[in-house]
């Protein structure tokens, strides 16, 4: 028997010991298109942190009627809006907007998900007929619509984005753990925690939880740019951030008004969201591949 | 087999409820007194007899579990209320909307359908080839790209630079109106339907039945096509019915875009007005459509493979 060939006993002879996660990254490091996006990702991120530093112009303030519509290129690299502002310090300023929707929104999402689907999955019974009542009929919601309703009726504003698409993102999350628990529960470390008289909240944080890690995070990296792209599509409609606000939906709508004379306005923020999203799908499906292959699809 | 579809169709009830109560509590939650938003736009030194004579008039006096079951009698009717801007049905206005959107929304899912299924089968086929990579590369591009911002530079490109369609509106219901908003709608469905189609067709191209009709000397054409992708596709049409999901709320954003006269445009234009029970009718009338047609894929698919039992 030829040991040298695997992995594990490779890793053993070099005397290290890895983890699942070391393993993952190992692979992961070797995929083009993940590193890719994931390099564009804290590209963006960086942009977002350091904005004050890296925007030539203030993004609200710096307003002067007579720049409306000044194309790109000079003092302006990609053009002014209507109100005379950079579109560069507005896009740069955007990114915090959206970086922040996709992370605050994944963080509801993942801590509500999380805590009810570990409860419905471990307990059952009329708990589980409860929660999953409840995300299937707000799964049953196509796409943004319930999300469009909850604004509709709380009216625009960040804060309220927040809310609506955490509301709107946690049941994905729920079901994925509450399925992953259900699978695990009968297995023998689950019993043998058990039989050595481990409590509930033990196994659930110790045991079961850490099984789950790897599905929910690659359900929380796509589920970042999904929240990005809804955020915008709100704001798109008018129902999210509003104006002065630089964020990249909100620039598109009114951008859209200038189309004829302004191409650029509709261009760069567009690009923006494209690139945003464009690199957490790449990097979501490296990770799809490394840690949960069963997910695929 | 009748006893599962019968049993799939009463779990759609529970749904439903489901669906017509969370909307309805939404909608009531934050809204706001109703009647203050009916007389809104009336005198407004109303005395308080006839502000309460159109509470009664719109049975907004009762209980609010009165309000939600009577909502719930009339919507099995297919009532669901009146505009509180037009005064007039809210399902009659739904009702005269369904064909814009039927009609926008089919192309773009038969578009996306034929498009990805055949780009994703052959990019399997050829696995590593130049054209799985550029399908691949496309259909994530495809995935990744917003909507509004598609079409959006679809309307730069072909309208405003090149005047080849026009940039927006329904026209008499010429082609040359449809083309752009149902690329636009159709674009990312196609690009999940080929990287489905691709991954499911690799999962069973390894199966030792492919390997047979290999063997048996079958041409490589009759092997991807009549004996691969038949196994391939339950997958595939399981995504279609999620993408349904898609096709609806993408439909809100285009057709306000292309100024199509829809339903999606009739929930954006009905927020602005603060319509709510025109938000509420259309909001329902979406999930149900989805609910129903994510049971008949359920079905069609029970139906299809033998592997799944009616339990």
């Amino acid at each position: 028997m030829n040991m040298a060939e695997q992995p594990a006993a490779v890793a053993a002879k070099q005397g290290e010991v890895l983890s699942q996660w070391a393993l993952a990254w190992r692979r992961l490091r070797r995929m083009p298109g993940p590193m890719i996006g994931l390099c564009v990702f804290v590209l963006l991120a960086v942009i977002a942190l350091c904005a004050p530093l890296l925007a030539p112009m203030d993004p609200v303030k710096d307003a002067n009627v007579m720049d409306a519509l000044t194309a790109p290129g000079g003092k302006f690299l990609l053009g002014a809006d209507h109100a005379g502002r950079d579109v560069l310090s507005r896009l740069i300023y955007g990114a915090r907007i959206s970086l922040t929707v996709g992370i605050v929104v994944q963080g509801i999402a993942v801590v509500i998900g999380t805590v009810l689907g570990l409860l419905a999955g471990y307990f059952g019974g009329w708990l589980d007929d409860v929660i999953s009542g409840v995300t299937t009929v707000l799964q049953a919601f196509p796409g943004l619509l319930f999300a469009i309703a909850v604004m509709a009726v709380m009216g625009p504003g960040l804060y309220n984005v927040f809310l609506a698409l955490g509301l709107v993102g946690w049941p994905t999350v729920a079901r994925l753990v509450r399925g992953e628990v259900m699978a695990l529960r009968e297995r023998e470390f689950v019993q043998g925690a058990r039989a050595l008289g481990a409590r509930d909240a033990r196994i659930l944080l110790k045991h079961l939880l850490p099984n789950c890690l790897g599905p929910i995070i690659v359900v929380v990296t796509l589920g970042i740019g999904g929240a990005i792209l809804s955020e915008a599509s709100l704001s798109f409609l008018g129902l999210g951030t509003q104006p002065p606000t630089a964020s990249w939906g909100a620039m598109l709508a009114s951008g859209r008004d200038y189309i004829w004379e302004a191409p650029w306005l509709t261009l760069y923020p567009g690009l923006a969201i494209f690139v945003t999203i464009l690199s957490l799908n790449l990097l979501g499906d490296g990770l799809r591949d490394v840690l949960d292959p069963r997910l695929k699809h | 087999m009748l006893g599962y579809i019968s049993r799939r169709f009463l779990q759609l009830i529970p749904i439903m409820l489901g669906i017509t109560l969370v909307t309805f509590l939404l909608m009531r939650a934050a809204g706001g007194d109703p009647v203050m938003q009916l007389i809104d736009d009336r005198s407004a030194g109303m005395d308080q007899a006839a502000v309460d004579a159109i509470r009664q008039q719109w049975g907004l006096d009762q209980p609010l579990p009165v309000q939600y079951l009577r909502f719930v009698a009339n919507a099995v009717k297919g009532d669901l209320g009146r505009s509180y801007v037009s005064r007039s049905s809210v399902a009659q206005a739904i009702n005269e909307r369904v064909p814009a959107t039927a009609r926008l929304g089919l192309t773009a899912l038969i578009f996306a359908v034929i498009v990805g299924i055949a780009a994703g089968t052959i990019a399997a086929a050829r696995r590593n080839s130049w054209f799985d990579t550029a399908t691949m590369v496309v259909a994530l591009a495809g995935v990744s790209i917003p909507v509004f911002w598609l079409a959006l530079l679809m309307m730069y490109l072909f309208a405003v630079k090149w005047h080849v369609l026009p940039a927006s509106g329904y026209g008499d219901g010429q082609l040359k109106y449809l083309i752009m908003p149902a690329f636009a709608l159709g674009a990312g469905i196609t690009g999940v339907v080929a990287r489905v189609t691709r991954s499911a067709m690799l999962g069973v191209i390894k199966a030792e039945y492919i390997t047979t009709a290999r063997s048996k000397g079958l041409s490589e054409s009759k092997v991807i096509f009549k004996h691969a992708l038949r196994n391939a596709l339950i997958p595939v049409v399981t995504i279609i019915g999620v993408q349904l999901g898609g096709v609806l709320s993408g439909a809100v954003i285009t057709e306000s875009i292309f100024n199509w006269p829809g339903i999606g445009r009739l929930l954006v234009d009905s927020i602005g007005k603060r319509d709510q029970p025109m938000v509420q009718g259309v909001v329902i009338f979406f999930a149900l459509l989805f609910a129903l047609v994510n049971l008949l894929v359920d079905v069609a698919y029970a139906a299809v493979d033998p592997r799944i039992r009616y339990s």
